[in-house]
């Protein structure tokens, strides 16, 4: 009896995590919710579909009615889905306007919940924040576009290969086959943190796992697409040129599409620690060849905007935040959760630290440093098996 | 100066460019989607559905722009006549294929060549080929319904 009450105890101090969250937690959540009424009341000024919308709309029609599709070179994802919610609520524009805002909404909490165990709340939080408030991914969400979907299952993917689980791996190439089926060309946004973790981890079975996982998913759309039209285009063939000559543009447009917050990124890459911690190479590779891919792509392609930069503008936001983390580290700077035990424990108890004496001890034999710490960089001594500022095994 | 505190001036600023990429970002979806662009016109569905229920079930419409709006909320497919360059060429157009309908949204047209054609002087002249049966005008847009003439 006294167990059971003590078991229904733990339950519902567990319950949906709230009552372990942290204050952080809470306030996300709370920025989630005011960010949905904004979505809402922007959403209902829209009296119109814009273009791309029109054509999902369409498409979404022709499959319902068994008719050849308006452009066949659109993702089929987004219409499957808009066709999913007319099977129970009728044809109306009006009930799968608010579509992408959710997928993009899912996305931050996605993006929250894989940085938070690994940064921590500040660095997460900052980043799922500084998304969500991108002008580009608001309005692109805020409309019937692929946007907010392919963004969702690219963080998705990136959420399921940061683990080291099999099973998560197979779910990460499973929603690497849904942000093929959602937008193309964000397809090789998901094979770059794909081969990066893979290379990090080198284990086969992973990526066995993950591979097995996207080939189904990218097997039916593109089967789908083609018993449908008779053929599979992914793109107008004027739209898949390249150029090894890059388009200055997303450059020059930086501060208007990502804000003043991109002066940063280019600083972060002089720190040592950016380079020194293995979980940083994901993003690193994700912005810089999504930066190459479409400036090359944009050379060729007049007139750009800077919907698609929408994917990679987590990648932007964590080197934001790295650069920060960076200026805040480097020079003895305390930051969030790795303040040392013992500054806390002062901190908290209001005690004052005695003068500290540098001198080595005679006995103390003195260890080489050959090696960093994987987690958080600092400097480990070769034989050792822990890293004595974040306890990560070495 | 010390190195500490050169680091924490730097990240005060940091923390400045990131509040104000956040600020500034209301201003910024403002600036995405011209205000008179389509989404915001509130009479375009209407004058579409006068449309559709202008023109005969299952005929397809030749549109000088905006196919996929027309599509979706008439309920005809539209096509925009790519290819052709003139008047003249756009009549035969039509008649080869047996298309009786042409939506022209005044002053704009994808079809480069036909610019000129769809302007508000250049209306004047379909006259001759076409019998306008409906003009809508929406938020942003005068929108023209053409029947083409028989060629007899």
């Amino acid at each position: 009896m006294e167990n059971r009450k003590i078991q229904s105890e733990i339950e519902r101090k567990n319950f949906a995590g709230f009552r372990d969250a942290s204050k952080l937690d809470i306030l996300f959540l709370t920025f989630l919710g005011i960010l949905a009424v904004r979505y809402l009341l922007y959403i209902s000024q829209m009296q119109v579909p814009m273009w791309d919308g029109a054509v999902y709309l369409i498409n979404a029609r022709d499959w319902l009615a068994g008719k050849s599709l308006f452009e066949i070179y659109k993702p089929p994802l987004i219409s499957w889905i808009i066709a999913g919610v007319w099977l129970f609520t009728g044809e109306n524009w009006i009930y799968v306007k608010p579509l992408a805002a959710l997928f993009t909404i899912g996305s931050g909490i996605l993006l929250y919940l894989t940085l938070k165990p690994r940064k921590g709340d500040v660095f997460a939080l900052g980043v799922a924040v500084l998304t969500m408030l991108n002008a580009q991914v608001f309005f692109y969400s805020s409309q019937i576009y692929t946007e907010g979907l392919s963004l969702f299952f690219l963080v998705a993917a990136l959420y399921f290969l940061k683990s080291q689980r099999p099973n998560y791996w197979l779910l990460g190439g499973v929603m690497m086959g849904l942000t093929f089926a959602s937008k193309y060309p964000i397809f090789l946004q998901c094979i770059i943190i794909f081969v990066v973790e893979s290379l990090i981890l080198n284990n086969r079975k992973l990526i066995t796992k993950a591979i097995m996982g996207a080939m189904p998913v990218i097997f039916i759309a593109v089967s789908a697409v083609y018993l449908k039209t008779g053929t599979f285009q992914a793109a107008l063939a004027k739209d898949m040129s390249f150029s090894f000559i890059l388009s200055p543009f997303y450059i020059v447009n930086s501060i208007n599409i990502w804000g003043m917050a991109f002066l940063l990124v280019p600083v972060g890459f002089l720190f040592r620690r950016t380079y020194s911690e293995s979980y940083n190479y994901s993003f690193i590779a994700w912005f810089i060849v999504s930066l190459l891919f479409w400036s090359s792509h944009a050379t060729n392609n007049p007139p750009v905007d800077g919907r698609f930069a929408i994917a990679f503008t987590p990648a932007v936001n964590y080197l934001v935040f790295l650069t920060i983390e960076n200026l805040a580290k480097s020079k003895g700077l305390v930051y969030g959760p790795r303040e040392s035990s013992l500054d806390f424990y002062i901190k908290r108890n209001k005690l004052r630290k005695g003068d500290e004496k540098l001198v080595p001890l005679a006995s103390a034999p003195s260890v080489p440093v050959l090696k960093y710490c994987s987690a958080c960089g600092a400097a480990v001594p070769n034989p050792a098996a822990y890293c004595d500022r974040c306890g990560e095994k070495q | 100066m010390k190195p500490t505190n050169v680091n924490r001036i730097f990240l005060a600023i940091s923390i400045v460019m990131i509040a104000s990429s956040i600020v500034t970002y209301v201003e910024q979806v403002e600036d995405i989607a011209s205000p008179r662009s389509v989404i915001h016109d509130k009479h375009f569905i209407a004058v579409m559905n006068n449309i559709s229920a202008q023109a005969p079930a299952d005929s397809v419409l030749v549109v000088s722009t905006n196919a996929p709006f027309v599509t979706y909320f008439t309920g005809h497919i539209a096509k925009v006549p790519f290819g052709v360059t003139s008047k003249k060429a756009l009549v035969d157009y039509m008649r080869r294929n047996h298309y009786d309908y042409l939506v022209v949204f005044e002053g704009r047209s994808q079809v480069t060549e036909l610019k000129s054609l769809f302007s508000p002087k250049g209306v004047q002249s379909l006259a001759e080929d076409f019998q306008c049966i409906g003009s809508y005008q929406t938020d942003f847009s005068k929108i023209l319904l053409y029947k083409i003439k028989d060629s007899t």
